[in-house]
């Protein structure tokens, strides 16, 4: 009887031999045995590319919404409409979400470049590369993240992450420099990249980036006088006549294009591919909002302010029926609609018009050639006080592009009339890249860095119902999202002018002389 | 023994006692004949179950002469003198018996019948049982009386059943899922339902076990759905921590022990249950009809919209109601349940079968529930001192839901039945020829694709989404009665469980619009093993002392697999889901898992002085995988005291007061359910491309926190139990107040961390309450009884700290220092503004720079001018009732029977989301037939502001409903037939007639009160229903 009960019990203990608690996670990788490999140190650093996915139309409502060109159809109080409307508060959802995403990006970089670099197992040929990608990605989205917010936390090492303060906006120009510039070293030429690894930072998007980062420093810093300044436009042109291997697109389209992407003319984007996500939950958002209402006259959820900002391409100039589309066929009925106000062009994909608002899978453009060759011609002015042949070379490469004038180093009827002072040249610019930029998440960006923000927008003439002209100062930046600001108030101080700023720290008026 | 118990009945004839034979008796014992003398011999039995009672009295009436019953029961009672004798026989627990002895021929045998008066009460309490008079804790039963109630899953037996238990309905979706809270919750982000163990298998059920997290599927099948209402014998609810201190920690949220009927001793007992019912809505929203919609869209459509739709002012003026398209998604429902169990025993064998088949279609198109569920309960005696039994149900589950309208871009439409109640009722389901009318000239966004839109019955229709689940609970345990105080036992339990979701939307439907047809399966398998070592001793030491101690180790491990496939772009849809390569896209596969192993030691001492006082200690050390490797075990002590007053010289045998023990305890009890591995650094793949190629990319998970520990639970509970006049009415009273500390709460943190928020162990949540139930037999006569029951509780919740910050927001809700859990933030609706008003003194929301006459007025709490949602916002209201309340009333005459059961809640919030959409003017979609009375110049409403196609999405007061309820839960009226069959005598007709949801009192807006997330935002209709059935016994 005792007997029979011992192998009862003994038979049961067998069956119960889980003593030990500490299970080793199945389905999920941990810190301590990851990164091993070559190809989990490519996993971990493309993991760095993937906050940048979801906020495509985030930035185009922080860089073209809140300017004269581009008006909200969304619920005027969502957080979208009331960017469109100038009128945003700390707790906006998008300026929260593109917060989250950048430093989601940026702690995925810095634990990416402390792993690697500690890695024992990682070959050094696939650690100096990913390392490369990780620094440009930082520095990507700290570029950003500087002119949005101003001093921002400037976290390297993932450890200190909390508590953390606003450091000036030099140190963070300063890490963005040397990122770059490491990156630059340590990161091939596109054109020696694998056609499967095409769409990987480079080279050349890391000179591209850094002439992008030396024209909006010297822009928006004053400290260091006008030397410094100099000097930085000076590294603006030098990194832009790094940036090589690159040609325009004959066709301006073919920049959008599913069937080219990474094309000659692609510097960097962020990659989209079919199949990527479920249908309405990832892809290239943009495609969406500009298109949501698809052949019909609702509004998207975006849309041009004003037709005047149509009818102001030439009608010979490609980029006109490139950047908006007044009509557009449809294939599902065979007839070609026009559009009382046109649609953004840029992100629909013509062969599957309505399945751009669904589909979503052309690549976002983040740097092009074209826009290098307009901050070289921009920078050169800059230094020199006035345009010189390789200005002049720069902004006529892009005008006769989209005049169709081929081969582009011979001049044409269209280049920019010669002889234009350092404030004739700097408007042609200005002028250029609103032709060439639109919708490409840049004139928020430029109308600050020019600090023409506010005048442009208080000049622009718009329907008051789009309350453009309540644009103020506070709006040369965005505010600190009040979220991060419950958690540590003292260190993320708020911008001036917002609800909670503190003119100890903001100063009295940080944006005196700004128009 | 010599007989068995189907002999009893006759020797009960025999020993009757009778009033005629007390006189009888009394002229004998006047007259003091005495001669001789005999000795009686017996047996002393339990007339439930036949075992010999130990320990009984047994004595001649008055005189001193007695003896005691020995272990088998058996006595020997000298007589001096003739017979009859009536002897009295009395044991504790039992009712005493005088009966009077005509002759000696040879044994008799006795059977005592158990005294269920409160206190010697046997309930089942964590590895064990208790007579309720030496419990120290706070443990509620459910009456027998709810228990035997027509439902389909046993949640819908506990509402309003038992003071403190708070059952809310996530929705009318028949199997879904309640929201089960003891006491109030504790935790924020650590789950908060109880434990439940089930014939001693203990399963937390959060519903993740059968969730497969497909996003497009809206249905939530309730795992422990799977056990049939019809097989539970008892449900015991632990509320303080006396009681549930021995489940340690996963006792903070209190238990419920549910016990499945078994066979009993005796004629093998048949009984078949046959119900049929009949549901509809309990309430259908009021929507503007065709022309009323009309008329408000030409007020605030564009002149493209209008060329775009062709509504224009002649059409509207012809409009009538147009097509309601709630009424062709509702119907009326049928419900059918069988249930068939066969019990008996025999000496050595108790065994019970049972089985199930339940089918409850759903009031909307394409939804419903089946349950085709087995049970087989046995108990063998191998040898006199050793037992083994097996208790185990299996189960099959199929429930159809409805389709979620997650990730589409649709304006906030949440699911298939909100699209119905969308679409204006302008527009035809079906086209002149009978098919579904996909041309609605209104919609935009993702549910039109040039000129097709989706059709929202057609979606209702034509899309699947299927959870099938097969679930086994069992348990296999064998006692060993090494002596008679000391038995040892081990069990091994299992629950497992298979769900497999298939969901399969056609291109007409929403969800596979877009993406040209969409299909996903996943499944999942839930596996939890537990092995338990007990050894139980209990002794009665002498008279005053009494001594029960339970010690034991058990180990329980739970693995979960999951893995989802999903397809679009089908050429072909005919194959549905079963040909997921028939799409041409396929998308991303995925897969999963996680374990985790929970090892306890436990023990506990009941110690019981002189039947008066009794102590409880219990301790329980649990160690858990899912914590860090110094805070892995944590150790939950805890003492329970209870004082019997009644039994105290001074009060027994007082006239009124018939028992009353006084109650107390305190311990500590902890909180693990937060999931696997959260202490540890992870990543989790994501998915990127470099030129249409697709690689894998890994992203930063959760952060790595080596402090996690254990969220506790710090208990005090105060009691009472009295039973008065004859024990016809019954009082228990409590009083606790619980601290949980070292919360688990995802704290938000810097993102600079790379992380939103992180677990952490931060912060304090208190529950303060009271509890006071009543029972009362209000008649008692042999023909006509009537019952009634109350309770009512009411329960503060409070948010004591969280840490470093002061609050912080989720979703609409602020967990907040002061506030309680589940509080609403949001402005203070402060009407409209009227013409005339002098606009600038008005505060203007901070999307507008001035409001005009007709526009909705907020709150300016600070006064500064304006309405900002950072600073104008406050707490609105809370999820947390005041009070919570029950009563039950049986009334029965001769065969005749009425039993009613009313749940009530009062004072709870409810942020209806739903009504804040559908008062949302749009060109696209149906509003409620309130914006009739929409603010215009000639109609100066207060409530409803002009309309616009701008709306509010703020949360406003408005939309925060008192959501208060009474409810008569149950209505049940049955009838025993008068017909009995000569060959089988003992056979019962038993017919009756059940409505539920019939009543409710209640001032919420939506379709139902009871939506347990706190926000409705377009919950499944709750049904009413009327049910017949018949119920046979043999």
């Amino acid at each position: 009887m005792k007997k029979l009960l011992y192998t009862l019990i003994l038979s049961v203990t067998i069956l119960s031999c889980s003593d030990s608690l500490d299970v080793t996670p199945i389905g999920k990788l941990m810190g301590g045995n990851f990164p091993v490999t070559d190809e989990d140190a490519i996993a971990l650093t493309n993991g760095i590319y993937t906050p940048n996915v979801g906020i495509s139309t985030s930035l185009a409502y922080m860089i073209d919404l809140t300017t004269e060109t581009t008006v909200s159809g969304e619920n005027p109080n969502s957080g979208g409409g009331l960017l469109g409307l100038i009128q945003w508060e700390p707790t906006n959802s998008y300026v929260t979400s593109v917060w989250t995403a950048f430093y989601v990006g940026i702690t995925s970089a810095n634990d990416a470049i402390d792993k690697l670099s500690e890695s024992k197992t990682v070959s050094e040929s696939i650690k100096k590369r990913s390392i490369g990608e990780a620094r440009f990605l930082r520095a990507y989205y700290y570029y950003y993240a500087v002119q949005f917010w101003g001093e921002v936390p400037l976290v390297l090492h993932n450890v200190d992450g909390k508590n953390t303060t606003r450091a000036s906006i030099d140190e963070v120009y300063a890490q963005i420099e040397d990122d770059l510039k490491s990156a630059a070293d340590n990161l091939p030429d596109v054109s020696s990249y694998a056609d499967s690894d095409k769409g990987r930072a480079s080279k050349g998007a890391a000179y591209a980036l850094l002439s992008k980062v030396y024209l909006v420093w010297a822009q928006t810093s004053e400290s260091g006088g006008d030397t410094v300044r100099k000097d930085k436009f000076r590294k603006s042109v030098d990194a832009a006549n790094s940036v090589t291997g690159y040609e325009l697109e004959e066709d301006f389209l073919d920049n959008w294009n599913v069937n080219n992407k990474n094309g000659k003319e692609s510097i960097f984007s962020t990659q989209h591919a079919s199949g990527t996500a479920t249908d309405g939950s990832g892809g290239n958002h943009l495609a969406h909002c500009a298109f949501s209402s698809g052949f019909s006259n609702s509004t998207p959820h975006v849309l041009i302010s004003d037709n005047k900002y149509y009818d102001a391409f030439d009608d010979r100039d490609q980029r006109k029926s490139g950047t908006y589309a007044k009509e557009l066929y449809n294939p599902s009925t065979n007839s070609v609609f026009t559009f009382t106000r046109p649609r953004y062009r840029k992100y629909i994909d013509a062969s599957d018009p309505l399945g751009s608002a669904s589909n979503r899978n052309i690549n976002r453009s983040i740097i092009r050639y074209a826009d290098i060759l307009l901050v070289k011609a921009e920078a050169i002015n800059e230094l020199n006080n006035g345009p010189t042949t390789d200005a002049y070379d720069a902004i006529n490469q892009v005008r006769r592009r989209a005049f169709e004038h081929f081969p582009l180093n011979q001049t044409s009827p269209d280049d920019l009339p010669a002889g234009l002072d350092y404030n004739g040249f700097r408007k042609a610019v200005q002028q250029e890249r609103m032709f060439e930029l639109t919708y490409e998440q840049s004139h928020w960006l430029d109308l600050v860095r020019w600090r023409i923000y506010v005048k442009t927008l208080k000049e622009s003439g718009l329907d008051e119902s789009y309350k453009k002209s309540s644009v103020s100062l506070k709006n040369y930046r965005f505010p600190i999202p009040q979220s991060q600001r419950n958690i540590n108030p003292e260190g993320l101080w708020q911008n001036w002018g917002y609800d909670g700023y503190n003119e100890s720290k903001t100063g009295a008026n940080p944006y005196a002389g700004f128009e | 023994m010599a007989k068995t118990i189907s002999s009893f009945s006759d020797k009960r004839d025999r020993y009757r006692v009778n009033k005629y034979y007390y006189i009888i008796i009394f002229f004998l014992l006047l007259s003091g004949s005495m001669i001789g003398q005999t000795v009686i011999k017996g047996t002393v039995v339990d007339e439930k179950t036949g075992e010999p009672l130990v320990g009984a009295s047994v004595a001649l009436v008055s005189t001193t002469q007695g003896s005691l019953t020995d272990i088998d029961g058996s006595f020997s009672l000298p007589v001096s003198g003739q017979l009859p004798v009536t002897i009295k026989v009395a044991l504790v627990g039992f009712k005493s018996q005088e009966l009077d002895v005509y002759e000696n021929n040879g044994p008799i045998i006795i059977p005592l019948t158990e005294d269920l008066n409160y206190l010697n009460e046997v309930i089942v309490v964590g590895y064990g049982t208790q007579k309720r008079k030496e419990l120290t804790g706070a443990i509620s039963s459910v009456s027998k009386d709810a228990l035997s109630q027509l439902s389909t899953s046993f949640d819908g037996l506990l509402g309003g059943a038992v003071s403190g238990l708070n059952v809310s309905q996530s929705s009318g979706q028949p199997g879904t899922t309640s929201n089960i809270r003891i006491r109030g919750g504790n935790s924020i982000n650590g789950g908060n339902e109880p434990l439940y163990v089930i014939d001693g298998v203990i399963i937390y059920n959060d519903n993740s076990s059968a969730n497969i997290g497909i996003s497009r599927a809206a249905g939530a099948l309730n795992p422990l759905a799977a056990l049939n209402p019809g097989d539970i014998e008892s449900i015991e609810v632990l509320k303080d921590v006396s009681a549930s201190a021995i489940y340690g920690s996963r006792g903070a949220n209190g238990v419920i022990i549910i016990t499945t009927k078994s066979g009993k001793k005796g004629k093998t007992n048949i009984e078949y249950q046959y119900s049929i019912g009949w549901q509809q809505a309990r309430k259908k929203l009021d929507l503007m009809n065709a022309r009323e919609w009309g008329e408000l869209y030409l007020e605030i459509a564009s002149a493209e919209n209008i060329s775009e739709t062709g509504l224009t002012a002649e059409k509207v003026a012809q409009l009538g109601e147009g097509t309601n398209w709630q009424d062709a998604a509702l119907r009326t429902a049928t419900t059918q349940n069988h249930q068939l169990s066969i019990s008996g025993g025999d000496d050595k064998t108790r065994f019970l079968l049972s089985g199930n088949y339940s089918d409850q279609d759903g009031i909307l198109l394409n939804t419903g529930f089946k349950r085709y569920s087995g049970r087989f309960n046995f108990e063998r005696d191998l040898f006199p001192n050793l037992t083994v039994g097996l208790n185990v149900t299996a189960s099959k589950m199929d429930q159809s839901g409805l389709s979620s309208y997650n990730g589409l871009y649709v304006n906030g439409v949440s699911n298939s039945l909100d699209y119905v109640l969308r679409i204006p009722q302008v527009v035809s389901i079906y086209n002149q020829d009978g098919s579904y009318n996909y041309n609605n000239l209104f919609e935009k966004g993702d549910l039109r694709f040039g000129d097709r839109t989706v059709n929202a019955i057609s979606d209702l229709v034509n899309t699947t989404s299927q959870t099938k689940n097969n679930t086994v609970i069992g348990n296999f345990f064998a006692k060993y009665t090494i002596i008679p105080s000391l038995v040892a036992k081990v069990s091994a339990g299992t629950n497992l469980s298979n769900t497999t979701l298939n969901f399969f939307a056609p291109s007409s439907a929403a969800a596979g619009f877009l993406a040209k047809g969409y299909g996903s399966i996943g499944n999942k398998r839930f596996d939890s093993w537990q092995y338990e070592y007990t050894l139980n001793y209990t002794k009665k030491l002498n008279k005053d002392h009494y001594v029960d101690i339970l010690a034991g180790y058990t180990t329980q491990t739970t693995d979960i697999e999951y893995s989802i496939a999903s397809a679009s772009n089908f050429a072909n849809e005919q194959l549905s889901y079963h040909n997921l390569q028939g799409g041409a896209t396929l998308l991303s596969p995925s897969s999963g898992g996680s374990e985790s192993i929970l090892n306890s030691v436990l023990g506990r001492v009941n110690y019981s002085f002189l039947g008066r006082y009794n102590l409880t200690g219990t301790f329980r050390a649990d160690g858990s995988s899912r914590f860090a490797k110094n805070h892995k075990w944590g150790y939950f002590p805890s003492i329970g005291l209870s004082w019997n007053v009644s039994e105290e010289p001074f009060l027994k045998n007082n006239k009124v007061i018939n028992d009353l023990k006084l109650r107390g305890s305190f311990g500590v009890v902890g909180n693990q359910e937060i999931g696997d591995y959260r202490y540890e650094a992870t990543y989790s793949t994501k998915v990127y491309s470099f030129n249409n190629q697709l690689v894998t990319a890994y992203g930063r998970a959760n952060a790595e926190n080596p402090d996690l520990k254990w969220e506790e639970t710090s208990q005090y509970n105060l009691g009472f139990d009295l039973n008065l006049l004859n024990r016809r009415l019954g009082i228990t009273a409590d009083i606790y107040y619980k601290k949980t500390s070292d919360l688990l709460l995802d704290v938000p943190v810097e993102i600079t961390t790379g992380f939103s928020t992180m677990l952490m162990n931060v912060g304090n949540v208190t529950n303060k309450g009271v509890e006071l139930a009543l029972t009362g037999s209000i008649i008692d006569q042999k023909d006509l009884q009537w019952n009634l029951s109350a309770n009512i509780a009411k329960n503060v919740n409070e948010v004591t700290n969280i840490g470093n910050l002061d609050y912080f927001l989720s979703g609409n809700t602020i967990i907040k220092k002061g506030e309680s859990l589940g509080s609403f933030y949001g402005v203070v609706f402060d009407g409209i503004v009227q013409t005339g008003t002098d606009i600038s003194k008005v505060p203007a929301p901070s999307w507008k720079t001035s409001v005009e006459p007709g526009d909705v007025k907020y709150v300016d709490q600070n006064n500064d001018g304006k309405v900002t949602q950072d600073e104008d916002r406050v707490v609105l209201g809370s999820i947390q009732p005041d009070f919570t309340y029950g009563f039950s009333t049986t009334l029965r005459y001769k065969s005749l029977s009425l039993f009613a059961a009313f749940q009530g809640s009062k004072g709870n919030q409810l942020y209806n989301q739903l009504r804040q959409e559908l008062e949302s003017p749009s060109t696209s979609y149906n509003v409620l037939a309130t914006l009739r009375d929409r603010w215009t110049p000639q109609n100066p409403s207060n409530t409803i502001a002009k309309a616009s196609v701008t709306s509010a999405t703020w949360l406003d007061s408005r939309y925060i409903e008192d959501a208060s309820f009474l409810r008569l839960k149950n209505i049940t009226l049955s009838y025993v037939l008068p017909v009995k069959i000569t060959k089988a005598p003992q056979t019962k007709f038993r017919i009756f007639a059940t409505g539920q949801n019939l009543l409710t009192f209640t001032k919420y807006k939506g379709y139902d009160p009871e939506v347990s997330s706190g926000i409705d935002s377009g919950a499944y209709p709750t049904a009413k229903t009327i049910s017949f059935g018949v119920n046979i016994s043999y």
